[in-house]
């Protein structure tokens, strides 16, 4: 698949808060169509990460190039170009997604009768015609996430950034954005999916990178990183990131409350 | 000050432990409402609010409370009937609790985060009630010492030692009395009324209040002229005796030796009034409270309304959005401005009150003036100018609109204008700004204008669009200098007062409406100034729309 150059370039990115060094010099570079799993313990510098590709934090070193365009020099342009879908996002749920989507819409630049239409064709997709004019107060965590995807997807991004995208979805619901997501690398859409649910990220990726400490530690296909001797992506993320042994801790948490 | 108030509380905790509550629950649930209160959210999508949470505004808000306590005083001096004076004193107080106690502290009563946090542990109904009841009474001791402070010192300076310390525990009581009748309130609400039906109980009571200080604004001074023209005691002004601060001031009476039914009977009430709101609160509060403001965490739920608007019919904001708004940014500050002031609870509840000033100050304004026919009356309002005030007034709710965008229950929900390509941020605010003046503002005037054309004649035009411009110019210049955040996008803080900044405004508006009454004869000038007004106004707008807002950028914490 690597035939063009890499619409997503990061090179020697470091970030620290305060004294404490968040990114520790990451280098990456991203192809067209690719799926990307994000993988890493809590506090790596996985949302760190995030933020910065999707230009939200904007003091940072290093190089961070999206289609050629510096994320420092011109962050609009390349939020332009992102769809962004965070962890446990909220949204002002007293409107009907109708709403939302419209509001989100134009906050993109978009014309009504485009939302208009996309919207209710999205939300169609996605099942909820039914609710197409409901406040979203009511809506289940499942639905709100929803809407909250096809918010991510309506302006039609190159990028897509998903933040534990599957929070709250029903298991049906996980097989049409598992679907998704593949259909959309397909369409040469590239996707940056952070998660911890392993068995989900080992599926759909194409490309598995584990950041640990602020590293990359690991980097390639399922099947490369089964080199390390491991069966599934959760016994290699402990592996790599020190953490083999998860019984003896449990072990010590029985102890201590006995 | 909150921590000390706490202390004194839990000397009585063999009191406290007897009536059921677990004291060490109790202490240790409102220091951490304490601690919770002093920290701001600091929401990651948000702006970095690492500013102390401002002393300045503190000493503020205790300084207009001391100059309220200051007015009040002025009753206890002038009225030598000590009776009456406490009466009115005590009243004032009382009223001004319950209106803080009510409009200030409607979130604090119905945090539904307990709910999540407190009601799964092993934690008795008793004492979280309890520890909700006295958080308020902490929350709201800053107000009381500062309303009550100028009197207290005059008191003890002037009257008995005697008396003085029976004032001091009458204040105490009447702030139990507030405290535990507003949750008693509060608890047959919801005990009695669904949630939907509670929301709106709560707003007309708001309403009810703010129209209840106006009319002491006006009525205020005209009653205290005739206590000090006369002799007037409590027995005669029977009005008072409906208020619970009468009932508690009749102690003053006692101790100097008034054993009149009246007095005896009105003390029998007082004590009588403490029993039921202490043991009252306690069985009430605690059964059905909790779990109805479960319910109220599920936010409004709409009645079911099946299609709000049917397929393919356009709704009226969007006719009126094509109209005024042109960037697609613009667009989407103006419809969500426009659906989310319509829906959200905490929105209307803080607005409307505001607008309860309105149809009050048109009443009075034809009941200035004694004994004249209507006419008469219409024609004096008209000569004097006084209509004009109900323009600026009718302002005010603007402001209060600009004031109230900003903050939200769903403040987290703002991430999404940091995702967002944003280019220009005052094409977004213009949009804000040009949807709340839409809804808000233009609506009273057209209605102004419907009722005083026929009322005064239509020389009043000119007056009506002078007022309107002023308005936008004021309205952009808050827009500009006050509004700091996206809407919907700041956490709401507990428990601050709103009622204080309301009244400064007001008085702020009411310096520019008397100026325009002043000049108010020079139909041609008025003419004049309106077009300059109208024209500085839009080319505000023009202005507006290429600001960039700094204080609205992402600020990673």
């Amino acid at each position: 698949m690597e035939v063009s150059k890499p619409i997503i370039r990061i090179s020697n990115l470091r970030k620290s808060y305060g004294s404490k060094e968040i990114l520790k010099g990451i280098n990456l570079d991203i192809y067209p169509g690719q799926v990307i799993g994000y993988i890493g313990p809590n506090g790596a510098g996985k949302s760190t990460t995030v933020k910065i590709l999707t230009g939200l934090i904007n003091d940072f070193e290093g190089e961070v190039m999206v289609n050629d365009i510096d994320i420092k020099e011109n962050p609009l342009a390349i939020k332009s170009q992102i769809g962004y879908v965070p962890e446990n996002a909220e949204l002002y749920d007293v409107l009907t997604p109708l709403e939302y989507l419209d509001f989100v819409g134009q906050l993109y630049g978009m014309e009504n009768t485009l939302i208009q239409q996309r919207s209710q064709q999205l939300l169609k997709a996605f099942g909820l015609e039914q609710n197409i004019n409901n406040r979203m107060d009511t809506f289940s965590k499942g639905m709100r996430q929803k809407v909250l995807l096809i918010s991510g997807i309506i302006h039609n991004p190159q990028i897509i950034v998903l933040d534990e995208p599957l929070s709250g979805l029903d298991a049906n619901a996980v097989i049409i954005v598992k679907e998704l997501i593949s259909l959309l690398a397909k369409e040469g859409k590239t996707i940056f999916y952070c998660s911890h649910m392993m068995d989900v990220v080992e599926k759909v990726s194409d490309r598995i990178m584990l950041i640990s400490e602020g590293h990359i530690i690991a980097d390639g296909t399922f099947e490369q990183l089964k080199t390390y001797q491991s069966e599934s992506l959760e016994q290699i993320f402990s592996k790599l990131t020190g953490k083999e042994d998860g019984s003896v801790e449990a072990s010590h948490i029985i102890s201590a409350i006995r | 000050m909150q921590k000390l108030t706490l202390k004194f509380i839990l000397l009585f905790s063999k009191l406290w432990t007897n009536m059921g509550i677990d004291v060490a629950q109790l202490k240790i649930i409102i220091e951490t409402k304490l601690i919770i209160d002093d920290r701001r959210p600091l929401a990651s999508f948000t702006k970095n609010q690492n500013k102390k949470p401002s002393k300045y505004s503190t000493w503020f808000q205790f300084f207009i409370f001391l100059l309220m306590g200051l007015m009040f005083l002025a009753f206890v001096i002038v009225i030598p009937d000590k009776f009456l004076a406490t009466s009115l004193f005590l009243t004032l107080i009382l009223s001004m609790l319950s209106l803080s106690l009510i409009t200030d502290f409607s979130t604090i009563l119905l945090d539904n985060k307990d709910q999540y946090i407190i009601l799964p542990r092993p934690v008795n109904d008793k004492t979280v009630a309890f520890s909700r009841v006295l958080y308020m009474l902490i929350k709201i001791s800053t107000q009381l010492m500062a309303m009550s402070l100028p009197g207290l010192i005059f008191v003890f300076t002037s009257w008995s030692i005697l008396a003085a310390f029976t004032f001091l525990i009458q204040l105490i009581l009447v702030t139990l009395i507030a405290v535990f009748f507003v949750n008693i309130f509060y608890s047959l609400c919801l005990r009695f009324l669904s949630i939907q039906k509670f929301k709106d109980v709560i707003n007309y009571i708001q309403i009810f209040f703010s129209i209840f200080i106006f009319l002491g604004y006006q009525i205020g001074p005209r009653v205290m002229q005739s206590f000090t023209e006369g002799q007037t005691s409590v027995h005669h002004i029977k009005l008072l005796w409906l208020s619970p601060g009468t009932w508690i001031a009749s102690f003053q009476a006692l101790l100097v030796q008034d054993f009149s039914t009246l007095t005896l009977s009105f003390s029998a009430l007082s004590i009588c009034l403490l029993i039921i709101a202490i043991s009252g609160s306690s069985q009430l509060f605690s059964k059905d409270f909790n779990s109805k403001i479960a319910q109220l965490a599920g936010g409004d739920n709409p009645v079911e309304k099946k299609q709000q608007y049917p397929e393919g019919k356009v709704p009226l904001y969007k006719k009126i959005e094509k109209i005024v708004t042109n960037s697609p940014l613009e667009k989407a500050g103006f419809s969500i401005i426009w659906l989310i002031t319509a829906r959200s609870r905490e929105f209307k509840m803080q607005l409307y009150p505001t607008m309860a000033y309105l149809p009050i100050y048109f009443i009075f304004l034809f009941l200035q003036g004694k004994n004249d026919t209507f006419a008469e009356r219409i024609d004096n309002v008209n000569t004097s100018g006084l209509y004009i005030m109900i323009f600026y007034l009718s302002l005010f709710t603007v402001l209060t609109v600009f004031q109230l965008i900003t903050k939200s229950e769903k403040y987290k929900a703002a991430w999404i204008y940091y995702a967002a390509p944003i280019q220009q941020t005052g094409e977004l605010m213009s949009g804000v700004l040009k949807s709340a003046f839409l809804k808000y503002f233009i609506p009273f005037n057209l209605i102004f204008l419907i009722i005083c054309v026929p009322l005064f004649g239509a020389h009043v035009t000119n007056d009506i669009l002078l007022a309107t411009a002023v308005g936008g110019i004021e309205s952009v210049l808050v827009m500009l200098f006050l509004v700091k955040s996206y809407p919907f996008s700041q956490a709401a803080e507990n428990g601050k007062s709103r009622v204080l900044i309301n009244l400064l405004v007001l008085g702020l508006l009411a310096i520019v409406g008397y100026l325009h009454i002043v000049i108010h004869q020079y139909e041609t000038i008025i003419w004049a100034i309106a077009i300059i007004a109208w024209i500085v106004f839009l080319i505000m707008i023009k202005y507006l729309k290429k600001e960039n807002w700094k204080s609205l950028a992402f600020d990673d914490n």
